[in-house]
């Protein structure tokens, strides 16, 4: 079968996983915690909000579809069927964002079409490397970047260096916030400001080609 | 008979990186199977017979030599042929059998002909009754099943089977062993694995023995399960064995060959060992291979 039909045959991960473990609750809580929290703020943003779903959707998504340990010894024996281990890592992105994509759909529905496309890029994004850290190191690695992206949140790097003794600490976090992709740096998708979308494809692009490579490594497993 | 299968000097080192040599799993194997054949790959653990079963599958390449599948040459997909079921049963958690089996089936046909695909294999592997239970929940032999029916889909015909009875009960075993060998009525060929070839008897045409990664012995099941053994009940087992025999638990036992149970019997006697009783029964699988194997060179 061809390329597309084996990256469609990857969905039903998502109808299962929604409707038979945590998932769907997870995902629902996370809209609901988030707006809530949106909502009670000084100062209401809804982009800043709907990016903070796209990134944490993203991972929870990819946690549940690809990270358990038992997904990923079945990438194996995924391969002795004729499928490439392309189309197997687009089809399970696709899959991971398609699942973010709703509660991002849903935050952003009176917040315009921009906040809408910079949400669903982000989650885009934020599934193809977190899928790139599941199938290199499983739930730990996954579960460390969502505990990140809770600790940082929209912060700029300018922001964690704003500080009068930043100290090797936050000149380190600032460097991560400066090259790991960011939920400070994806704002600018909302404008489509050309920074944002290069850093958003490049990430994408690592994400998806690191996977890929570990799904090949896991098919030729001795 | 014409041969699906064709392995020529296949050869496969295992790189341990930094300059040192390679560990050799498979060392110059040479054989070939036939369409309706079923062909039983035997040898102790670490011997090379998963690797050369995942050669022969297509799933690693061989770095010497060339596997050949129904003719085909080195650069059609060899997955489109043969079905592999690797000896640890693993499914997605959470989907049913069906869904697994959907799946894999998507890999190779779409819309009705996935699904006729799917109903197949669940019948021809006895799944049907079970077919909307979760993978995560099934037993040791269904698990065993459902990767056989996952062998069967595409239409694929020739099946390598890792171990396939490992774990398994007699009932369990013997139903998987008959639903082979209605595959293989109908065209397909098996190669499969075992560490403990007993109760294959009824299965295997023929019997390859590996030891270190070489194939010690080719040879016809019927050829290896002819002869006769004579066992022995002594009242003292001796310190050594009589010429011709070996000494057991309870006493000697020995391969008759072209001799009478009585001429060997004869020679207890004439070692003046007291006989308590003796029968005389067929060599079983597991005897016939170890011996084979033993006798070959190393």
């Amino acid at each position: 079968m061809g390329f597309l039909h084996c990256v469609l045959s990857e969905w039903p991960f998502l109808r299962i996983r929604l409707l038979r473990t945590r998932l769907g609750v997870w995902l629902l809580l996370l809209l609901v915690v988030v707006l809530r929290l949106d909502g009670t703020a000084a100062v209401s943003d809804p982009l800043a909000a709907v990016l903070l779903i796209a990134g944490a959707g993203a991972t929870l998504c990819v946690a549940y579809l690809a990270g358990a340990r038992a997904d990923r010894v079945t990438l194996g024996p995924a391969l002795l069927h004729p499928r490439s281990p392309g189309a197997l890592t687009v089809g399970r992105w696709l899959a991971a964002t398609g699942g973010a994509a709703l509660p991002v759909l849903a935050a952003a529905v009176h917040a315009g079409a921009g906040v809408a496309v910079a949400g669903l890029v982000t989650a885009a994004t934020m599934s193809a490397w977190a899928l790139a850290l599941a199938w290199s190191g499983g739930n730990v690695l996954v579960g460390a970047w969502l505990i990140w992206l809770a600790l940082t949140g929209g912060q700029s790097p300018e922001a964690m260096l704003a500080h009068p003794h930043p100290g090797a600490l936050r000149f380190g976090i600032a460097g991560a916030l400066e090259i790991l992709p960011g939920l400070w740096r994806y704002r600018g998708l909302a404008s489509l400001e050309v920074g944002a979308v290069v850093h958003a494809v490049l990430w994408l692009s690592i994400g998806l080609v690191i996977a890929r490579s570990r799904v090949r490594r896991a098919g030729e497993a001795p | 008979m014409t041969s699906v299968i064709q392995v020529r000097g296949v050869r496969r080192v295992f790189s341990r990186g930094w300059g040192r040599p390679g560990a050799v799993a498979v060392a110059e194997v040479t054989f070939e199977i036939g369409a309706g054949e079923v062909v039983c790959l035997v040898g102790a653990a670490g011997s090379g017979k998963t690797t050369l079963l995942r050669l022969v599958a297509g799933t690693l390449r061989p770095s010497a030599g060339i596997v050949r599948i129904a003719g085909a040459t080195g650069h059609s997909d060899p997955r489109r042929s043969v079905g592999f079921a690797a000896r640890d049963p693993a499914f997605p958690p959470g989907f049913t059998v069906r869904e697994v089996l959907v799946y894999c089936a998507s890999a190779h046909a779409c819309g009705r002909e996935r699904d006729a695909q799917v109903r197949d294999a669940l019948e021809a592997t006895g799944l049907s009754d079970r077919a909307t239970h979760r993978v995560a929940r099934l037993p040791l032999a269904d698990g065993r099943r459902l990767l056989v029916a996952q062998c069967l889909l595409g239409g694929r015909r020739i099946l390598v089977l890792d171990e396939p009875f490992a774990g398994l009960d007699v009932v369990t075993r013997r139903d998987l062993s008959d639903r082979l060998q209605r595959l293989v009525v109908t065209g397909g060929s098996v190669l499969l694995s075992s560490a403990d070839p007993v109760g294959l008897e009824r299965l295997a045409d023929r019997v390859l023995v590996l030891r270190a990664g070489r194939l010690v012995v080719d040879a016809p099941a019927t050829a290896l399960l002819g002869g006769r053994v004579l066992e022995v009940v002594l009242d003292v087992p001796p310190r050594e064995a009589p010429p011709g025999f070996r000494l057991t638990a309870t006493g000697l036992e020995a391969d008759l060959g072209g001799r009478t149970a009585e001429s060997a019997l004869a020679v207890c006697r004439a070692h003046r060992l007291r006989v308590r009783a003796s029968r005389v029964r067929l060599k079983t699988l597991d005897e016939a291979t170890h011996d084979a194997a033993e006798v070959a060179p190393r």
